[in-house]
């Protein structure tokens, strides 16, 4: 079975093509999300390289353990994706079903820990206003990324479930397979939020400690 | 199109590999995730930054290189995902001439 | 196609070739995009990239006017140096008004959301843009972002300039920063949406025998726009994220005081902020290299040499930004290699500027409307250009650094460079579009006055600014009156120059005589259907054999007497390459 997109919309007239051109045009999008994250990881380790022990001093109070699990749940999300899409290659529908609601439990289940992670932030005075807990006024530049840098990647984990909900319902009205370019497209997006969460935790839970 | 292109890759697979293969990977990220984790607290000095950045990146790359398929990826989309971070290199190697020189004008 | 006889060898007056205005029952937009639904609802939710081309022009028409009843109120302010109408809090409040809503409302969006949007699938033979759903969103989002910089507006304004600089922009200002930010941070994504549709559909929907180097350059323009609109946007919409950021949620990211740095948001800033002068300026250079092959009737001089122009003025126009930095504290060396690139990146502009003129050597050039947008874009294109080779050499920067020299200078690639091509682009596939004929007098005179008003308008800042009148001021010393004086008043004749297309356009649309396929007897595949083209643009997709701007044999100039005039292409739709075989009539 050849990647095609199932269903053609205009002005196509080859499903391969269409699946082609689906595929390109997500990544040109990933390829700008890259640089909207980029942006702030430049930021930071121009920072960081200005004030190094002020930024490690901050990072020493995330919390590694939320960190971490939410990272293996993320990595497991992605997993579960990526059986989904090929699951329906195969034509394994009941399967990349499942594998769609795993992915999204996972990714809720990830945007709650982070909830219990910031309330616990918030108790222990990590907002970087005036009643900021740190000596080093650096350290408070470093939660202001740390709060700008998991909330941006919220949203965008926000709406990735959206999509991810859409192709749920689609799964279970069984019209996944027609629309194959959502699943794939949804998944590239899934992947790439991941990505950066990688590097999000490594820079904000790992590099300072 | 002019020239007839070379039809789409087929990620044809046999159906062991729908769960297997990714599974593999996701073991490998797990593992690296430890790993990464457990190089924090080695005593590395200053090369631990690069060290954890390093792992990340082994990291990113199998999710574009597995889950994201860039390894079957045609050519132009393997160059799209090359060009977003080739220019994020010029945002971070233009952008350090400022910040790494000036130290050197007014310390 | 049925040889036209040409008058007598001059280039006949338009109006002798054109059929008769068949008063305001449209018969030939029988069939065309217009007729598909008349509701506005059909409208509203149309994908086709015509009708979402059409919904981008009045969108930034309106905002076109806004911007400029601002730079009008201000000009007429400056009349005296104490100010006539408002104070100095009530003017930075309106030229920030001004820049924002000209640059990320009128001019990023203009050519590429509207002319490109309607004739990139036809220019090369497809029926639709890759993907018309998103290219509808993208107009929703356009629209999002403008409902929330105009909320923006209606709370007060803002009062940052449209740099919004820090630390002014997120500890001091008193002023509706943060939703305008978020309004140009949604505005982005529209923007994004554009360029990755653009992208997609080159690549793919080409037609059979449009080969990369068969497309038309306003093609390769609209790609290389795209490119830099998918590449610097979204850094753009991280600065502003971390704007609100500090700003509305006390994040302290750019604080100095706590050893923050301000230059971060400006590097961020313009690391999209100079790209974007290229957004705005790419698509203006595809439209007149467009018209300037028509309108001297000549193959354009260097076409791969145009193409590797723009290609490289997309790429090298991202290491250059920091040639607005010069005065900030930043790295003298970093000034030095910021430098040097912009030196660099003038290179390629040159280049076009100089195969434009030798595309006009030798051709049989006609001063239609178009025509003379185009040859005022490349004069003042080159003013702009060369002023700004000025100001990417250090030692001068640091002398006219904020004052009005820069502000002649942006204008004169901004206004007098893209905003004249649009024009001409407009003029030029207006025909196309609505199926009729512009009145051409009033066209030519419309171009000559912009041409006056704008040099009368701009040129007196280049020497007030070089004399030190700094910009962004309410009053001034009276020193600089005469300056002013001659920039308001040709403010005053510039405004005309922009109203008078409106009135005349509309007027058109009801009254102007219709056209065939092809009125300027162009190449293209654009003309070589109905005028205005139906719904799935071509009855068959064409199939392309030959290369562009195929207006005379190579290697031989046009024939005396060959030059474009109107109902040329009346019947057979298009000089088509065979015929330039023809023998023409002798003079
Ligand atoms: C597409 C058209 C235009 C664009 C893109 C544009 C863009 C800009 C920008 C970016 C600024 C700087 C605003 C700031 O400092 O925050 C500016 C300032 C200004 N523009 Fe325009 N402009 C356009 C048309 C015009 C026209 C037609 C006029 C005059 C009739 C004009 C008059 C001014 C004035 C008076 C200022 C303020 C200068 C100062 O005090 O620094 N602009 N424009
Ligand atoms: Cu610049």
């Amino acid at each position: 079975m050849s990647q095609a997109s199932g269903v053609l919309h205009e002005p196509f007239t080859s499903g391969v093509r269409q699946r082609e051109a689906t595929i390109f045009a997500i990544w040109i999008f990933l390829a700008s999300e890259l640089l909207l994250f980029g942006g702030m990881f430049f930021a930071f380790y121009t920072y960081r390289h200005a004030h190094t022990s002020g930024f490690d001093g901050g990072a020493r109070h995330t919390n590694l353990l939320f960190g971490a699990i939410n990272t293996a749940l993320l990595l497991t999300s992605s997993f579960a994706m990526s059986v989904a899409g090929r699951a329906l290659e195969v034509k394994r529908a009941a399967l990349a079903e499942v594998c769609i609601w795993v992915t999204l439990a996972l990714g809720v289940g990830f945007l709650g820990v982070k909830g219990l992670e910031y309330v616990q932030d918030l108790h222990e005075h990590l907002w970087p206003n005036t009643r900021f807990d740190g000596a080093d006024p650096a350290s408070r530049i470093f939660f202001g990324f740390y709060w700008t840098m998991t909330f941006i990647h919220s949203c965008h984990l926000l709406i990735g479930l959206g999509f991810l909900i859409r192709l749920g319902i689609m799964a279970r009205a069984r019209v996944l397979e027609a629309n194959s370019d959502s699943v794939e497209t949804t998944s590239l997006y899934w992947h790439l939020v991941d990505v950066i969460w990688i590097m999000v935790f490594t820079t904000l839970y790992l590099v300072g400690k | 199109m002019a020239s007839p292109r070379k039809p789409p890759q087929l990620y044809e697979a046999p159906s062991s590999t729908v769960i297997l293969g990714p599974a593999l990977v996701w073991v490998g990220l797990l593992a690296l995730l430890a790993a990464n984790i457990g190089l924090t607290f080695l005593p590395l000095g200053r090369a631990k930054t690069a060290v954890n950045l390093g792992v990340a990146i082994v990291q990113a790359s199998l999710m574009f290189a597995v889950f994201m398929r860039l390894n079957r990826a045609s050519a132009l989309v393997k160059l799209t995902a090359a060009a977003g971070l080739v220019w994020l290199s010029f945002l971070f190697l233009i952008g350090s001439a400022d910040f790494l020189t000036r130290p050197m004008i007014s310390p | 196609m049925t040889d036209t006889p040409l008058q007598g060898g001059v280039p006949a007056s338009p109006r002798a070739t054109e059929r008769p205005a068949a008063g305001h029952a449209s018969t030939n937009r029988e069939g065309s995009f217009w007729q598909e639904g008349s509701s506005v609802w059909s409208w509203l939710s149309t994908v086709d990239h015509k009708r979402i081309g059409v919904l981008y022009a009045i969108s930034i028409t309106i905002f076109f006017f806004l911007g400029g009843a601002a730079a009008g109120l201000m000009r007429f302010h400056l009349f005296t140096p104490q100010g006539l109408l408002f104070g100095a809090d009530t003017y930075n409040r309106l030229m920030t008004l001004h820049g924002v809503v000209m640059v990320w409302f009128f001019l990023v969006p203009s050519i590429p959301t509207t002319l490109g949007n309607f004739l990139l699938p036809l220019m090369i033979g497809a029926r639709d843009l890759a993907f018309p759903k998103l290219n509808l969103m993208s107009w929703y989002v356009f629209l999002a972002g403008a409902a929330l910089t105009v909320l923006a507006l209606l709370m007060g304004g803002m009062d940052t300039g449209w740099t919004f600089y820090t630390p002014f922009s997120t500890i001091y200002s008193n002023s509706m920063v943060t939703i305008a930010a978020l309004g140009i941070f949604v505005v982005g994504f529209s923007s994004i949406a554009t360029g990755v549709n653009f992208i997609a559909t080159v690549h793919m929907l080409r037609a059979p025998g449009m080969t990369w180097f068969r497309l038309p350059l306003f093609v390769w323009a609209m790609y290389a726009t795209s490119l830099v609109m998918v590449l610097a946007t979204p850094v753009l919409s991280v600065s502003m994220l971390l704007l609100v950021a500090e700003r509305f949620f006390g994040m302290p990211i750019f604080d100095a005081r706590l050893g923050g740095d301000p230059l971060m948001f400006q590097h961020l800033f313009w690391f999209y902020s100079h790209p974007a002068v290229y957004i705005m300026v790419l698509p203006a250079m595809g439209v007149v290299s467009e018209v300037i092959a028509v309108g001297a009737r000549r193959t354009i001089f260097g076409y791969a040499f145009m193409v590797y122009a723009m290609l490289a003025i997309a790429g090298v126009g991202f290491f250059v930004w920091g040639h607005h930095m010069f005065v900030s504290g930043q790295s003298p060396y970093a000034s030095i290699v910021f430098s040097f690139m912009s030196f660099v990146v003038a290179v390629p502009s040159a280049i076009k500027v100089f195969n434009w003129t030798a595309t006009l050597y030798r051709g049989q050039i006609t001063f239609a409307a178009p025509m003379i947008y185009a040859l005022g874009f490349v004069g003042l294109f080159t003013i702009g250009g060369l002023t700004g080779l000025m100001l990417a050499s250090i030692p001068i920067d640091v002398h006219v650094t904020d004052t009005y020299f820069v502000v002649a200078h942006f204008h004169y690639i901004m206004v007098g460079g893209s905003v004249s091509a649009f024009f001409a682009g407009l003029h030029y596939w207006w025909p196309k579009i609505t199926g009729r004929m512009y009145p051409e007098g009033w066209a030519r005179f419309a171009a000559i006055l912009l041409f006056f008003g704008f040099n009368f308008t701009f040129f007196p800042q280049f020497v007030m600014g070089y004399m030190g009148m700094p910009r962004r001021y309410a009053h001034y010393p009276s020193e600089f009156q005469i300056y002013h004086v001659l920039s308001s008043s040709g403010a005053m004749i510039l405004a005309v120059a922009y109203l008078l297309p409106l009135g005349y356009l509309a007027w058109s649309i009801r009254y102007g005589p219709h056209v065939s396929k092809n009125p300027w007897g162009a190449t293209g595949l654009e003309w070589r259907t109905e005028s205005p083209p139906p719904k799935e643009n071509f009855k068959t997709i064409p199939v392309v054999d030959n290369d562009p701007y195929q207006y005379h044999q190579k290697g031989q100039a046009p024939q005396h007497g060959e030059a474009m005039h109107r109902g040329q292409g009346e019947e057979g739709g298009g000089v088509h390459p065979g015929s330039q075989t023809r023998q023409s009539e002798p003079a």
